[in-house]
């Protein structure tokens, strides 16, 4: 059994319920709970903003982090940006804490907290490397985004932006047009399956209307030429703690466990104007999928979909290219069997 | 004038404007003047708003605690300290006070060497001593680099500038509250100065190891980084009726107006406002026009209006917050209250990154919540200022030649695009040699031919143009076929008229600008005080510098008697007050603008005349804008100001101290804090004015 690739087992698991369950309607929906396609779940979690007066954004990406954690993503698989040191800021009277809510019931800043990247190293050069890959040989692992074409990437990015632009810092930029390309690359280079781009920046909608590259799944807590707010003053820290948007995804995903059958297509309704006076929007066109039918730990959890078979089931000549089932609509759906597949040059040759 | 433009498609404009110049020139003053009061009509000026987001203003709630024994302990101790002597303020116990808080405590001492000679026995006497305390709030978590001031003046119970006390036990009961809080990144300065402004002008110099020439300060014992602000507190024990917000500081210069709305929006949030909400009513305005105006007279003054005032000459922004007295009224503010508007405007200022750049240094304030910005009140200011400037040129020529319009609409702008950037010329003292230089120019120009037509060269000559256009003006009265070289003997003859007029009012006015320092070296006599000499002897200066027209006149040999052109002297009479208004516009705005309101229309209606009457009605209107003319009805103004209460009684006595005060003032503040007010009136609105002077006493 240990010799047999993990990947066939899910297969077979998959395989299994389908014999059980399927019969015309529900099984095409059941199928779309377990076609993902995933393996593994990585999370960019990226705050530009420095400053004391920026508590909130250090709050933000923090939380999230909490979040994405508590639904089952190892730090290991998490890369956390936080550009300022908030918990150590002298301004700071509550030393050594940050929090996102008035009442300071939550420290997101706990003894269980592996920033990534701190303070200065928070740079568009930094950011871009990590997402690409293309990182110094001396890059320890742990600050690396090591996923593969397999993988679900959750990318979170707060901070203070433009049209068409998002701050870090107080120095530099990322722009649209240079994230789009960026994903491009993360794409052609087989870095994702899915990704999850979520932003909390003023006009934040700008910094998805570039994006060009297949599977991606974007939300932003505005739109072009409005802002977006700040949720609600600590008096006691006397700072913004949280941003609206973030304040109302964060309450929607408490409510969720790594076990939950909520799905994407709820998480983007989050934050209805009312709430969040900034318009909440949404780019769906270049995920392949229902996001009504894909489940919000595909993204936020890293979840197994493990169903127990008792019955004892034998394994013969089992290979990939039999199990279609596990493959993508992108991956080998209709493909030859016996096609090599092959990494994308990193450096396209000139024509 | 660009290159393209045909200056004779204006030619109608230039027509049309000499044919309304009088009336266009009223027009312009009273228009320009008319918009700069209403500036102060709501709807004309800009709510207040906050720039910096670093200031987070009021976010933070109060940490002092309720009913704040330790204050009230503060305070009433405080209190039994100064009834032990009326005379002293007890700085010991103060020391000690600071020092049981555990903060770095030291004392600094200074002397003032009082710049005017006090007394014939002993030039010990001339030497006062001072000490300032001052304490360091350490930040815990911080390194130093940054600090803030907090301030009040000690000031015995006898002292006739209202007590401090409230203050100082405030800053006792805060150091007390602050130093328990790990929050803060910036350095606490509490500092306690002896002599108002003199100590804290010793301290900053100590601090900033500059020197100045009458206050000699000890090396400071102890040190933070750069101040970044300062609260001044002038605020007495009991009944406090409203706070008074003082900005003005060292001539004129204002504190950021962010650092102004903190705090107002501080007071606020603790209910401590002076200010009602003005509405857009015609009561509303008038008690608008009346705060900017009141602002505008003590910014005028260019003496500082607190302690404050001296942290500006570091760019150290800071204001007083001087808590009123008045023994009517039922409502008063408890020292608990205002400790926490004191102590949220230090929370905020704790959360400033840099210094405050953001919002603006040139305003006005008609009320708390609105303000007039530098780009609202400069172009009435201009309008005001280029009435007299550009129209008074055409008005100089009774008929006009073709090419001679020509000239005169390339002198108006010329003129214009003067005073739009008076910054470059600094009007100090520089008068005589520039006036050399364009003679020299002159010279050259007038003897190549005829330039003007010369549109090319025309930027390089402009200074020559104006000087020249006037003369041409007077020769063209009689023959304007006059070949080139009589024409340059003519306009020679008429500079040179002018020339001595123009160098003895500077020098007139140098005089003047000395004449103090001189008087103060005579021994005065047991009987006349200091006061008295430099009072009647600027006086005497004054009375003398009158006659010198006169004196002109008789010098001159009959023979080749010089008959003056009046219009020439009025032409760069007009100038030099143009260009001396707009440059202190720009540092002062209040200054340029009373010197304008009031001296701008005698100087505009100024002529030559054989009427008597005439003559002499003008020479009383000159009197009156004259500068003692319009330190007597500051003076009048100030004395008005204090008797508000016991009805319009005015008694001419009380004014004439005050003008003695007033004088005085401005001679020990040009001395002790470089206060340049007194400079430009002796060096720039004196000369000019007396160019004025002369001109009634043409003869033509």
């Amino acid at each position: 059994m240990a010799a047999v690739p993990k990947g066939s087992v899910v297969a077979i698991c998959v395989l299994a319920l389908f014999s059980t369950f399927a019969n015309g309607d529900h099984e095409e929906q059941v199928q779309e709970f377990f076609k993902s396609g995933h393996t593994n779940n990585w999370a960019v979690l990226v705050d530009t903003s420095r400053f004391w007066f920026n508590y909130r954004h250090v709050a933000n990406v923090l939380s999230v982090y909490r979040s994405v954690k508590r639904l089952g993503i190892p730090d290991s698989h998490i890369i956390l940006m936080v550009a300022d040191d908030m918990a150590c800021n002298p301004r700071n009277p509550r030393p050594a804490t940050v929090f996102n809510n008035a009442n300071q019931n939550i420290n997101v800043y706990g003894d269980d907290v592996e920033v990534d990247y701190r303070g200065y190293e928070v740079t568009v050069e930094n950011f871009i490397r990590v997402l690409t890959g293309r990182l110094p040989p001396s890059t320890p692992r742990s600050k690396r985004l090591l996923s593969d074409e397999r993988s679900n990437v959750l990318v979170y990015m707060t901070g203070h932006g433009g049209d068409g632009f998002l701050k870090f810092q107080d120095a530099e930029e990322v722009s649209n047009v240079e994230l789009a390309d960026a994903f491009e690359q993360m794409w052609q280079k087989r870095r994702y399956h899915e990704l999850f781009f979520m932003i909390d920046t003023c006009q934040a909608e700008s910094m998805f209307q570039k994006f060009y590259s297949p599977n991606i799944l974007a939300v932003a807590s505005s739109r072009v030429g409005e802002d977006s707010l700040s949720h609600h003053v600590d008096p006691a820290l006397g700072v913004y703690v949280i941003d609206r948007y973030t304040y109302h995804a964060l309450d929607f995903l408490e409510g969720v466990q790594p076990g939950s059958k909520k799905t994407m297509g709820q998480f983007l309704k989050v934050c209805p104007r009312h709430q969040c006076i900034s318009t909440v929007s949404v780019r769906k066109d270049l995920f392949q999928r229902d996001p009504d039918k894909v489940l919000l730990t595909d993204f936020f959890g890293s979840v197994r979909n493990v169903e127990l078979v008792h019955d004892t089931i034998h394994l013969q000549n089992v290979s990939l290219e039999t199990d279609e089932a596990t493959c993508s609509k992108d991956g080998c759906e209709g493909s030859s069997t016996g096609e090599q597949l092959a990494y994308a040059e990193q450096f396209p040759k000139p024509l | 004038m660009g290159l393209l433009t045909d200056p004779k498609q204006r030619q109608w404009l230039v027509r049309s404007i000499l044919r309304y110049q009088s009336k266009l020139s009223v027009l312009l003053y009273v228009g320009g003047l008319l918009w700069f009061l209403a500036l102060a009509y709501r709807p004309l000026n800009a709510g207040t708003y906050f720039s910096e987001n670093a200031l987070l203003p009021g976010l933070v709630e109060s940490n002092l605690p309720q009913g704040f024994s330790s204050l009230q302990s503060f305070a009433s101790s405080l209190k039994e300290e100064m009834k032990k002597d009326k005379e002293r303020v007890p700085k010991d116990w103060i020391f000690q006070q600071f020092q049981d808080l555990g903060l770095d405590t030291y004392r600094q001492n200074f002397t003032l060497k009082y710049p005017f000679r006090m007394s014939t026995y002993a030039k010990e006497l001339q030497l006062f001593r001072g000490e300032n305390i001052y304490a360091i709030l350490r930040a815990r978590r911080a390194a130093s680099t940054e600090a803030l001031v907090m301030a009040a003046p000690l000031r015995s119970a006898s002292n006739s500038k209202g007590r401090t006390d409230g203050g100082i036990a405030l800053m006792l009961g805060l150091a007390d509250q602050f130093r328990r809080n790990p929050y803060w990144a910036k350095d606490v300065i509490f500092l306690l100065s002896e002599m108002d402004e003199v100590g804290v002008l010793a301290w900053l110099d100590a601090y900033h190891e500059s020197k100045s020439p009458y206050v000699f300060a000890d090396d400071l014992p102890g040190r933070s980084g750069p101040i970044q602000a300062a609260i001044n507190l002038e605020i007495p024990q009991d009944k406090v009726r409203y706070l008074n917000l003082k900005v003005e500081g060292l001539n004129g210069q204002l504190p950021n107006l962010d650092l102004f709305n903190l705090a107002v929006r501080l007071g606020r949030r603790e209910h401590v406002h002076g200010d009602h909400h003005d509405p857009e009513t015609w009561e509303g305005f008038q008690h608008m026009l009346g705060t900017m105006l009141n602002m505008m007279w003590t910014q005028a003054s260019g003496a500082p209006s607190g302690s404050h005032g001296l942290f500006h000459r570091y760019h150290i922004e800071a204001l007083t917050l001087e808590g009123v007295r008045l023994s009517k009224g039922m409502r008063a503010y408890s020292l608990e209250q205002l400790a926490r508007v004191v102590e949220g405007i230090f929370r905020s200022l704790n959360n400033l990154l840099e210094r405050f750049h953001q919002s603006f240094f040139f305003y006005l304030l008609p009320s708390t919540d609105r303000y007039v910005s530098i780009g609202l009140y400069m172009p009435p200011f201009g309008l005001m200022a280029v009435a007299a400037l550009a129209l008074w040129i055409m008005a100089t020529s009774p008929q006009e030649p073709e090419d001679e319009k020509e000239r005169e609409e390339k002198q108006l702008g010329e003129k214009e695009t003067e005073g739009g950037e008076p910054g470059k010329k600094e009007t100090k003292g520089g008068e005589l040699g520039e006036k050399e230089t364009e003679t020299k120019k002159k010279e050259d120009s007038s003897g190549s031919g005829d330039p003007h037509n010369d549109s090319h060269s025309e930027k390089k000559k402009s200074l020559a143009d104006q000087e020249n256009a006037p003369q041409d003006l007077a020769v063209d009265d009689g023959d304007s076929d006059d070949d080139d070289g009589l024409e340059l003997g003519e306009t020679m003859r008429i500079f040179l008229s002018v020339a001595p007029v123009v160098t003895m009012s500077f020098l007139l006015g140098l005089m003047t600008y000395t004449a103090p320092h001189l008087f103060s070296k005579f021994e005065p006599s047991r009987s006349v005080s200091v006061f008295d000499v430099v009072t009647y002897g600027m006086m005497a200066v004054f009375t003398a510098s009158l006659t010198y027209p006169y004196l002109l006149y008789r010098k001159a040999d009959p023979d080749s008697e010089i008959l003056i052109n009046w219009h020439l002297l009025k032409c760069i009479g007009l100038l030099v007050q143009g260009l001396m208004l707009f440059a202190i516009s720009l540092i002062n705005i209040s200054l340029a603008f009373f010197i304008a309101a009031t001296s701008l229309p005698v100087m505009m209606a100024v002529y030559a005349t054989k009427s008597w009457l005439s003559k002499g009605l003008q020479l009383v209107a000159l009197l009156i804008v004259s500068p003692l003319g319009l330190l007597v009805m500051a003076a009048c103004v100030t004395v008005i100001q204090k008797n508000t209460d016991d009805s319009w009684l005015f008694s001419p006595l009380a004014a004439m101290d005050e003008v003695k005060n007033l004088l005085f003032l401005l001679l020990v503040d040009q001395h002790l804090f470089a206060s340049w007010t007194f400079l430009v009136v002796s060096l720039a609105y004196f000369p000019a004015w007396l160019l004025f002077w002369a001109i009634p006493f043409c003869q033509f």
